[in-house]
């Protein structure tokens, strides 16, 4: 049922985020709202999938296969923050130092790295190979 | 007869058990209720499903605020993982709050977490329960 809705709220930022970006056999695609109304929206997704995942708001790094590294630095109680990791060798990073922070990094496929260094609002999507 | 010099020791002597009294009645372990933790803290680690679950709460027997820290490392089999989390914190008396949360696949093999909070009254590390 969650789903959808995610899909719908990520189908929505993306109609106007830039195109992936490939390099060293990593394709990536990110997703920054735009405006106010973008950003309530991934919010609004991310919290659909936070709650699918029995998770409110804080951290959650999900990883499965091996030799995967996440970090997760945040300032703020209020703020959401997602690594999940497919596969394996991925890396990423996301601080949120700031209030209300809502993002979430996406990797599958091998040797994905990622270093965010204000998760405010966003999704990264990547693929390793 | 007592001379009249060990007289005013006597008093002394008297005054300073009345004194020490006077200090500790009615009070739990001698502690005057200033010097009682304004506040208890925990972080509950639950295992589920190939996650553990983590929630840092704090129960304020008076109103407090102050600063926490969680730190979250753990390596398993996927990888390894490090969530560092701080903010600020604000309570009533009686009241309990959520002092950050966190999830992570994987289980209690290769896992270490703290949760400190500092308030007025100094620094406090919060026991670990698992569940």
């Amino acid at each position: 049922m969650l789903r959808p809705l995610l899909r719908a709220a990520v189908l929505a930022v993306l109609a106007g985020t830039a195109g992936p970006a490939i390099a060293e056999n990593v394709i990536s695609l990110s997703l920054t709202p735009r405006n106010t109304q973008e950003a309530d929206l991934l919010r609004l997704g991310l919290a659909l999938y936070a709650i699918n995942r029995q998770t409110r708001d804080g951290a959650m790094i999900d990883q499965t296969g091996h030799n995967n590294s996440a970090g997760i630095t945040q300032g703020d109680p209020g703020s959401f923050a997602l690594i999940q990791q497919r596969g394996r060798d991925h890396f990423a990073t996301l601080e949120q130092p700031g209030t209300a922070g809502a993002y979430a990094i996406f990797q599958s496929g091998k040797g994905a790295v990622a270093q965010v260094g204000d998760g405010k609002a966003g999704v990264l999507i990547q693929f390793g190979w | 007869m007592l001379p009249l010099t060990i007289l005013p020791l006597g008093i002394f002597v008297l005054a300073l058990a009345a004194c020490g009294i006077a200090g500790t009645s009615g009070l739990p372990n001698g502690r005057s209720s200033a010097e009682m933790p304004a506040l208890t803290c925990s972080l509950a680690v639950t295992e589920r499903g190939g996650q553990l679950q983590m929630t840092g709460q704090l129960r304020a027997a008076r109103p407090v605020s102050g600063r926490y820290a969680l730190t979250i490392a753990q390596t398993g089999r996927t990888g390894q993982n490090l969530i560092d989390q701080s903010g600020d914190f604000q309570a009533r008396a009686g009241e309990t709050v959520t002092l950050g949360s966190a999830n992570i696949s994987g289980s209690m093999a290769g896992f270490a977490a703290t949760l400190t909070v500092e308030y007025a009254q100094g620094t406090l590390d919060c026991p670990i329960t698992l569940s």
